[in-house]
């Protein structure tokens, strides 16, 4: 069995495209990244589809119109990990030689629901009683800062430097660049988190993947996956330490034992900073540094574009946006491109492993519901 | 399929306030918060007083833009267990973590009954 490789990528640009559809915007995507792969669409054997707001057969309504020849199309909801389980199990696929050649895509378009943190399952018991996701990151935030003694202007800084490299990503349409100062005195959302700490509420986009185990004739160098991880969150009543993402530092620890690597071997990472403070709780879960340690590894430069290893290099959530069932796949088109050495302005110089991170949430009793965590090489 | 619906409410009035009542495995011991809806094969639950006061272990104020804003917490029970919920803070005061609190009535947007948690003032009885 030849190893699954990723031969092509393709991505919407990420903004407010009220206009559009996400089926169109997931099109654009398909098309490029079957271009980017040198494979016809006739080639592709089956489609994965993440999407977590679309409603019913996204992926029919997004392939019809392409001309496809009635292969099988996978739907796949997992919240915002989406696309990051779309790709898991399009590999499984792959490494179980059902297909030799498949599609991935993730797609969701926030314009047509009206704005406000993602919209949750009115039924569930926090939700009931008023949670929504920037409360539940506050409050991880509020006793971060409790603990670690950390300032409110270290919670902005992370926004400053996504920012500053989504600026540097053509297809973050929406990012524009902000000071510490401009972070801190917007709108309050949930005390600590303003407005500017937040991804956009608001933002549309897709992205796709090309895989196959053929020989590849792609307009880049192919790329390995290292490792690919999917986990689900523990039921948890008790006093656990809200600080502690432990879903993501179970996933990590489970993606550098597949990937035979540890922290230190990474070039780049792209994870899931739907809120500033969800940056520095993953650089710890990541093992990038110790508990309580973030402020100063942030503060240190080494996760900004020139250091040691840069985070969130494409803009991040919070710069690019967050159609939650594209966000997984973006990632994963991120480091391909950086690991191909075509991310242009954002590239790292001389990256050759990349991390990406991505969770999901919004139920009571699960610390994050779902979180998947790709390593990529070249 | 043998599936039955727990008959009890997650809190109960009495002459001192109100109390959070979480259910026990009675095989196991265990405790959760908020009880189970539905109750699989047999399986048994019975209500358990949460105790008078817990402490707030996090906090936030929700600023939903035209609409007032809300506190919400997670609060800390001598029991092990760590609830959600609604703050009730009156005037300027403002939560801190690791203050006491109280369980107070308070109704979902819907009007259901429901719990809140409030301060107890220091000084207060408690």
């Amino acid at each position: 069995m030849n190893e699954a490789l990723i031969a092509g990528v393709g991505i919407s640009d990420f903004g407010r495209f009220p206009d559009l559809t996400e089926e169109a915007l997931a099109q654009a995507a398909i098309l490029d990244a079957l271009k980017d792969a040198g494979v016809a669409l006739r080639d592709v054997q089956a489609f994965y589809c993440g999407n977590a707001l679309g409603g019913h057969l996204p992926g029919q309504r997004a392939l019809r119109e392409l001309g496809t020849g009635g292969e099988a199309v996978y739907n796949i909801d997992n919240a915002c990990s989406s696309g990051a389980t779309a790709f898991h199990l399009a590999l499984q696929a792959l490494s179980a030689g059902q297909y030799d050649t498949v599609l991935v895509f993730g797609m969701d378009h926030l314009s047509g629901l009206g704005g406000g943190a993602l919209p949750l399952n009115e039924k569930d018991w926090n939700n009931r009683r008023g949670m929504i996701m920037p409360a539940l990151y506050a409050m991880r935030a509020k006793r971060y800062m409790h603990e670690h003694g950390i300032a409110a202007e270290v919670l902005a800084d992370v926004s400053v430097k996504n920012r500053r490299h989504g600026m540097l990503n053509p297809i973050a349409k929406f990012c524009r660049e902000v000071t510490r100062e401009e972070v801190l005195a917007s709108r309050m959302v949930a005390d600590p988190l303003t407005l500017l700490q937040c991804c956009p509420g608001v933002v549309d986009g897709a992205a796709a993947l090309v895989l196959t185990t053929r020989p590849t004739r792609g307009v880049a160098k192919p790329v390995r996956v290292l490792a690919s991880v999917v986990q689900s969150g523990l039921f948890e009543i008790h006093q656990v330490d809200m600080t502690e993402a432990e879903i993501t530092g179970r996933a990590a620890r489970l993606a550098y034992e597949q990937a035979g690597l540890g922290a230190n071997d990474l070039d780049l990472i792209e994870l899931h900073d739907a809120f500033t403070v969800s940056e520095l709780l993953y650089y710890e879960a990541l093992g990038l540094c110790g508990r309580g340690e973030a402020a100063q590894l942030l503060a240190s430069g080494a996760t900004t574009l020139g250091g040691r290893i840069p985070v969130n290099p494409s803009g991040g959530l919070i710069a690019k946006g967050h159609p939650p069932g594209a966000t997984g796949v973006a990632q994963i088109v991120e480091l391909c491109e950086q690991l191909q050495q075509r991310a242009g302005k954002r590239q790292v110089a001389d990256a050759r492993i990349g991390l990406s991170q991505v969770t999901g949430g919004g139920i009571w009793g699960v610390d994050h519901a779902a979180c998947s965590i790709h390593i990529l090489s070249v | 399929m043998e599936i039955t619906r727990y008959p009890e409410k997650h809190f109960r009035n009495e002459a001192g306030g109100m109390t959070l009542l979480a259910a026990r495995d009675p095989a196991s011991g265990e405790l959760r918060f908020p009880p189970p809806e539905f109750l699989q094969q047999g399986q048994a639950a019975e209500p358990v007083a949460m105790g008078a006061h817990g402490h707030l272990y996090t906090f936030t104020t929700v600023h939903p833009g035209k609409a007032p804003a809300y506190a919400l917490g997670m609060v800390d029970f001598e029991n092990g267990l760590r609830v959600f919920g609604r703050l009730v803070w009156s005037g300027d005061a403002a939560p801190a973590i690791g203050d006491t609190v109280r369980t107070v009535p308070f109704a979902l947007a819907d009007g259901t009954a429901d719990y809140a948690f409030e301060p107890v003032q220091k000084g207060a009885a408690a």
